[in-house]
């Protein structure tokens, strides 16, 4: 499954070949046999990243036709979801964060730059009951997650929501393993204090016995 | 006698001992071996670290179920947001007209 998913998606997009009615069949019906069943995952992805039901839309649809144009570069067989996900981490990056970057907004560089610094004296945080969060509905949890810088919500969802193995994480989003893992950790460092704010309103105030803080 | 009983004894003979966790560097090395144990990531020595270490330590152990938790109840309680029904018609017609 690991295979070659960067798989020569060009930097510009080639131009189409010319194909007879029977030709073009084929190929359309080999790349909706290769990527359509995947589009729950994606869409999901898609409205995680924007959360946006209409730009969760728009991404996915465009994210089809760029992999429909790069289709001859795919090699058939390999890893199509992870082919299909970088593709669409990659408009979203292009085209859409772009475009809903507010002024103001903090910007992730500095968020990881600052996380991964090795002067920061990272706090022994205190961490969560496992009953308050079992106690905690889908929307809290949702919010929490939304809530994080885009970087960080996008690790979580790949690795936790839609299982991807870190190296498969790694050529999605076009970063080294070791950074795929540090920003795991941060993200689920960050993940949590959102958790334990809810946990705290719920009345669970109580942290692990004997953490620091 | 980590090896052979069970973790809540060990856990009582060592509860004067000083946690794995009880550090900046040994919780910082505590979460990250156990995080690479949930991804399905670790290697032997990370696994082998994990059997050894932190199953003896109640700390650690209790940081492994927040952990653990925390992952599932991102699995278990994030909704799947449905896929409006007319995108994939609408995809499949933008790339027959391509």
């Amino acid at each position: 499954m690991n295979e070659n998913i960067e798989n020569n998606i060009p930097e510009e997009e080639p131009p189409l070949k010319v194909l007879t009615p029977k030709e073009k069949k084929e190929r359309d019906d080999a790349f909706e046999k290769e990527f359509l069943h995947l589009i729950n995952p994606l869409y999901n992805f898609a409205y995680r990243l924007t959360l946006d039901e209409d730009d969760a839309n728009d991404l996915v649809q465009d994210s089809y036709l760029k992999a429909y144009r790069f289709f001859d570069s795919f090699e058939r067989g390999t890893n199509a979801k992870a082919w299909l996900f970088r593709i669409l981490k990659n408009s979203f990056i292009n085209e859409y964060r772009r475009k809903a970057k507010e002024p103001g907004k903090v910007d992730y560089q500095d968020v990881e730059s600052y996380y991964n610094s090795d002067d920061i004296d990272e706090p022994i945080t205190s961490d969560l009951r496992v009953d308050a969060m079992r106690d905690m509905i889908g929307d809290e949890v949702a919010n929490a997650l939304n809530a994080l810088a885009v970087d960080f919500r996008t690790v979580i969802i790949l690795c936790d929501l839609e299982g991807f193995t870190y190296e498969e994480m790694s050529k999605i989003l076009n970063i080294p393993i070791g950074t795929v893992r540090s920003r795991l950790h941060r993200a689920r460092m960050l993940l949590k204090e959102k958790l334990r704010t809810y946990a705290s309103k719920m009345g669970y105030n109580d942290t692990l016995e004997g953490e620091f803080e | 006698m980590a090896s052979i009983l069970p973790n809540f004894i060990t856990a009582f003979f060592n509860k004067d001992k000083k946690s794995l966790v009880d550090t900046p560097e040994g919780y910082r090395r505590c979460l990250e071996v156990i995080n690479l144990i949930l991804d399905g990531e670790a290697d032997d020595e990370q696994k082998s670290y994990f059997e050894q270490k932190i199953k003896c330590c109640q700390k650690s152990m209790k940081h492994y179920e927040v952990e653990k938790c925390v992952k599932e109840v991102i699995q278990e309680k994030i909704d799947k947001k449905p896929v409006p029904p007319e995108l994939l018609d609408k995809i499949k017609s933008v790339i027959n007209t391509i």
